[in-house]
């Protein structure tokens, strides 16, 4: 059997439910593992394994007597530092909110709460999840478990750190521009942002309003599919929340491919911006075995990343600037210089480019939408590089704009990001995403659940 | 006549955004951003019919329950 600290979620559930070990036992070789690797990855702001303990006994006990409350139950759940944990402070990671102490458990955590799930730790984020790696903060930067050298991505750096480090098995991110597929590309593990308004934002600090969404990091698609199943629902308290119910999103993952028809947007690393032969050869790999498992592949063409980019940075300056001004005119000095530097544009745009940039949305949402029309699924890049060194500013600063994440939160549509290979020179994760209609998430679930078992890469694990 | 002030662009732009005090102690990121905010304006293609809507479009309240209306 494998060591517990690296049970996928389900793995554990199925262990506890079957008597195997109890969630004392899973929490406390969580615990272990932290100890023994969470200072090469600084993953964890703040650690809270005495009170997480307190609730496994309390689960383990619940379980004993009337099984189960669910899949999830006595199982624990990361939290970026950006979401509201009752009793803790959020903050933020930056000085601004050290002192931020919340009373209420954000609307996600409280799905996940009455699920059973447990919060051992709130998990690092670039500051107020834009700023990037930064060393004049309170809390030093994740960094990759594949190679402590190298940046994990960001904004959700410690989610994406601790579950690709085995500390925990799944964890909560956030993604305005891609931050939850970011760091699960680079880390080798599974981020899906799902369609916008899925997952209720009410207690989770926001970036950008029209662009902010929390989603779910696991280590395999059957986990991911769990979690958020788990953690949708419409909450009428969050003004951008969907009136959809929620779904078993694992009920297609056994069917496999055949009949569904994915559309390869070569364009995004082939000419838009172009990916290192690495991720590119990995894509078209991905995209043969996806082909020999069964779906039909069909080359398609979307407006350019530049397009989708140059709409999501207008949106999100503008919308954070109203958010971020306060603190940016009366204490700019309390950001990080990286976040400061993020920040500030937003003050400098006019409200015509905000208004004008929300109606060339439109249009990029029905040109995606018209490729729906003729497509199951889309197969695109997630970053068009492996991770890059975290020390190297300019490096760092290329990672963001050579990326193909940021389309689907100016179109709302869900997106997942996987492992797709291994760089042959630095031992780092490839990735490849796989986008689907609005509210198509058991689809891609369902493309991501077979490739995941024709490839070779769900059992590497990074060697700290 | 008053007299006239001058005053740099970035001056000028500074005040208009209230980050007058900000200038001084951070004139680099100032530069950067202003530069930066044109760069991101200029970057999407603006659409080409002057009657499009913006997204999201706004919706009326629906009536609370209990309400009068």
């Amino acid at each position: 059997m494998k060591p517990l600290h690296e049970l996928s979620l389900t793995e554990a559930s199925t262990g506890i439910a079957r008597r195997r070990f109890s969630p004392v036992e899973y929490l406390d070789a969580l615990h272990a593992r932290a100890e023994d690797v969470g200072g090469k990855v600084n993953a964890i702001v703040r650690p809270l394994w005495d009170e997480a303990r307190e609730q496994a006994v309390k689960a383990g006990r619940r379980i004993a007597r009337s099984g189960p409350r669910s899949a999830l139950d006595g199982l624990p759940v990361g939290l970026k530092d950006i979401i509201d944990l009752a009793g803790h402070p959020t903050t933020c990671h930056s000085r601004i909110l050290l002192d931020n102490q919340k009373s209420a458990d954000a609307a996600v955590v409280a799905r996940l709460r009455a699920a059973g799930a447990i919060f051992p730790a709130k998990l690092a984020t670039h500051e107020f999840a834009i700023g990037g790696p930064a060393f004049d903060l309170p809390f030093p930067p994740a960094r990759n478990p594949w190679n402590t050298a190298h940046h994990p991505g960001g904004s959700s750096s410690g989610s994406g750190a601790a579950v690709g480090a085995n500390i925990l098995p799944a964890a909560l991110g956030t993604d305005t521009g891609g931050s939850v597929r970011h760091p699960a590309s680079h880390c080798g593990i599974v981020g899906m942002k799902a369609t916008y308004g899925l997952v209720s934002r009410r207690g989770v600090f926001p970036l950008a309003f029209t662009l902010d969404h929390v989603g779910p990091m696991t280590r395999t698609v059957a986990d991911n599919a769990l979690l958020l199943g788990m953690m949708a629902g419409h909450d009428p308290a969050d003004p951008g929340s969907a009136a959809h119910k929620p779904e078993n999103y694992a009920r297609q993952m056994k069917k496999g491919l055949r009949g569904l028809t994915i559309g390869y947007v070569r364009h995004f690393h082939e000419k838009d911006q172009p990916a290192s032969a690495e991720m590119a050869a990995a894509l078209d790999a991905a995209a043969k075995l996806l082909a020999k498992e069964g779906a039909k592949i069909k080359t398609i063409t979307l407006p350019s990343l530049t397009e989708f980019a140059g709409v999501n940075r207008a949106i999100l300056m503008s919308e954070a600037a109203a958010i971020h001004g306060k603190w940016l005119r009366e204490r700019p000095g309390d950001y990080a210089n990286i976040t400061l530097r993020r920040l500030l544009p937003g003050l400098f745009m006019r409200a015509e480019d905000y208004v004008q940039a929300q109606r060339r949305r439109r249009e990029l949402v029905a040109e995606v939408e018209a490729a729906f029309a003729e497509v199951d699924l889309l197969l695109t890049a997630s970053s068009m590089d492996a991770a890059c060194k975290i020390d190297d500013p300019e490096a760092v600063e290329l990672t963001y704009p050579r990326q193909a994440r940021t389309p689907f939160n100016v179109t709302g549509h869900p997106a997942m990001t996987m492992m797709c290979g291994i760089s042959k020179a630095e031992g780092l994760p490839l990735s490849l995403q796989l986008v689907g209609p609005s509210f198509g998430e058991a689809a891609i679930y369902r493309a991501a659940a077979a490739y995941e078992r024709a490839a070779p890469w769900k059992d590497l694990h990074p060697a700290l | 006549m008053g007299a006239t002030i001058s005053m740099t662009e970035e001056e000028i732009l500074a005040r208009a955004a209230g980050f007058t005090a900000g200038l001084k102690t951070h004139p680099k990121e100032v530069a950067e951003a202003i530069a930066a905010s044109r760069r991101m304006a200029g970057a999407f293609t603006r659409p080409a019919d002057e009657r499009a809507e913006p997204m999201p479009a706004y919706a009326a309240p629906i009536p609370a329950k209990g309400s009068r209306a």
